[in-house]
């Protein structure tokens, strides 16, 4: 029988690196003794202001702050029995922001608030098994201790980080200007740096393989460099009306969103000017793409497979079907305001690769049980309740993955 | 110059006799390097720290991979997508082994003979079977004792747990 705890040093550590998430590298230091000794983990705080862009709005002087959301699968205990509950994962994204805690929408800006007064209260986190599926950054131009009151951030671009070198802490951060235009920030840097390179808007940025993506409205998709410099790595596809970039079972896609423009509300505001114009964008129709790396092209993808893909407002990612215990994958989950009609509906939308169709997310109740509300098993009575458990604690609970980076 | 050699012979630990090719064998950085090392003829390479049961495993994965890199030169280039595709799901398959035992020599022995492939891909295997569980489940799968000191565990225990009043 092979003696796992004696595994050499490096071949921990060349494991350990390969967790990609800090989750699953807080929870490989607590199996045993050699396996916690072999990594350390240096606390790396986000860095925490950032310059305005000096064109923007009113205010030419200011800083941004970044915000860190973690999307997780959170899955009942093993040890619990289940007969009469269903198992199925709970889809969540918890902000840190400075140990202030805060549960998020999973594909919105926002944050759930205020928590229900039946939350249920949550047993020993070490017992869950918790998948990351992935962050969302967010530069929000106040105090971050207000950041959870607000409505949300100004600043409504996508936002991309990366740590450059886990010793040094250097990082790079992408975002979109509001000329469309990429802007690029690394740690040392006093201004943002706005790249010229535009042939049409920007859409959306990435991470992907310890690279920087950038797409634009034509599909046209680039890697940026820390030198500001712009390699081609895919011609423009043309086709929809906004492009996403999502990182898929170790593969880039991307997302093209077809939408129409909903006239029919302008009829209901009688005595309103002409100009003024009502109504909501909703998607129609997605494809899918995967990336030729060597032919620098786009090819489509008639088929997801097992994977499901989310699409939210600061935040793409994905999942297979078997992860998110549901029957099908090969669907798209997006936000759309048009679905916003209903709480049921959460303005979330299903698009089915298979047929084109799309549908609110109430038709399909496997994919509802991901979302709020909480799942039943929380609520089981072997877990230990409290009345004194404020909401604040039950999230430093299920977030104690990140929290626990300051006292390993 | 000798004349080109088309087979090794590789002895694992327990004395059994294996023949590989040279294409086969050039996936190991080690064995590569006493190939074409011209000063060194090659007869027989012991590999003392690898079992008859893993050199089987290990010369299979080193053929399939020298096979899979002659059809792609042959085709003048890079591997169609489907090629990359069967040759993931044989990787796949071929990692399908206890944990317990086999895992673990095999990413020892792809260490120690430098095949950079069946390394990475074993590693890979490890941090797949690790990601998303608790660590209990961790112990379990790799028969880990939880050999904490007390404070240790209590330190952990108090992060983990709530007890409030």
């Amino acid at each position: 029988m092979a003696d796992w705890s004696h595994l050499p040093r490096e071949l921990l550590q060349l494991i350990a690196e390969r967790l990609r998430f800090t989750f699953y590298l807080l929870r490989f230091r607590s199996v045993c003794s050699s396996w916690r000794s072999s990594v350390s983990l240096l606390p790396h705080p986000l860095p925490a202001k950032f310059p305005v862009f000096s064109n923007v709005g009113t205010s030419g002087h200011g800083t941004f702050c970044l915000s860190k959301r973690t999307l997780f699968l959170v899955y009942p205990p093993p040890s619990l029995s289940l007969s009469n509950s269903d198992p199925h994962p709970w889809l969540i994204k918890i902000e840190d922001v400075r140990g202030q805690l805060g549960l998020h929408d999973p594909l919105s800006r926002y944050p759930i608030k205020p928590l229900p007064r039946d939350f249920p209260r949550v047993m020993d986190v070490h017992d869950l098994p918790v998948v990351e599926l992935g962050q969302e950054y967010v530069l929000n131009d106040f105090s971050p201790l207000n950041s959870l009151e607000d409505a949300g951030s100004l600043y409504l671009e996508k936002v991309v980080f990366m740590w450059l070198n886990s010793k040094s802490q250097e990082f790079a951060l992408l975002t979109i200007h509001v000329s469309g235009k990429l802007a690029l920030f690394k740690s040392g840097d006093k201004e943002w740096t706005i790249i010229p390179d535009m042939p049409t808007p920007y859409d959306d940025v990435c991470v992907f393989q310890g690279q920087l993506y950038a797409v634009d409205g034509a599909g046209r998709t680039v890697v940026v460099g820390l030198d500001s410099s712009v390699r081609l790595v895919a011609e423009p596809v043309f086709g929809g009306d906004k492009k996403f970039l999502v990182e898929s079972d170790g593969q880039l896609l991307l997302v093209d969103k077809y939408l129409s423009f909903d006239y029919q509300s302008l009829e209901a505001y009688d005595g309103f000017d002409d100009d003024v114009c009502f109504g909501c964008e909703q998607a129609v129709k997605f494809k899918v793409f995967r990336l030729n790396e060597e032919g620098k092209e786009w090819v489509e993808l008639k088929s997801l497979g097992d994977r499901v893909v989310f699409l939210g407002d600061d935040c793409a990612f994905s999942s297979s079907a078997s992860d998110l215990f549901i029957s099908e994958g090969n669907r798209i989950i997006f936000r759309d305001d048009y679905f916003n009609d209903t709480a049921k509906e959460n303005g979330l939308g299903v698009f089915e690769l298979d047929d084109d169709r799309i549908s609110p997310i109430s038709d399909y109740p496997g994919y509802c049980k991901l979302f709020w509300p909480a799942p039943d098993w929380l609520r089981l009575p072997r877990l230990r309740i409290s009345k004194s458990l404020s909401t604040c604690h039950i999230l430093q609970l299920l977030s104690l993955s990140i929290s626990d980076l300051w006292f390993m | 110059m000798s004349s080109p050699v088309e087979q090794i012979t590789v002895v694992s630990s327990d004395g059994d006799e294996f023949k590989m090719t040279v294409a086969a064998a050039m996936q190991s950085e080690q064995l590569k390097q006493m190939l074409t090392d011209d000063s060194i003829s090659i007869v027989k390479v012991p590999v003392e720290n690898i079992s008859t049961e893993i050199l089987v495993k290990v010369i299979e994965y080193c053929q399939k991979h020298a096979d899979h890199e002659a059809a792609t030169k042959a085709n003048g280039g890079g591997a169609s997508d489907s090629e990359a595709e069967e040759l993931n799901k044989w990787d796949a398959e071929f990692m399908k082994v206890d944990v317990e035992d086999k895992l673990f020599h095999i990413l020892m022995a792809a260490n120690y003979l430098e095949i950079k492939g069946l390394f990475d891909l074993a590693c890979q295997t490890v941090a797949d079977l690790i990601k998303g569980k608790t660590p209990k489940q961790i112990r379990k799968i790799f028969n880990l004792k939880n050999d904490f000191t007390p404070e240790e565990q209590e330190r952990l225990s108090r992060q983990h747990n709530c007890s409030f009043d």
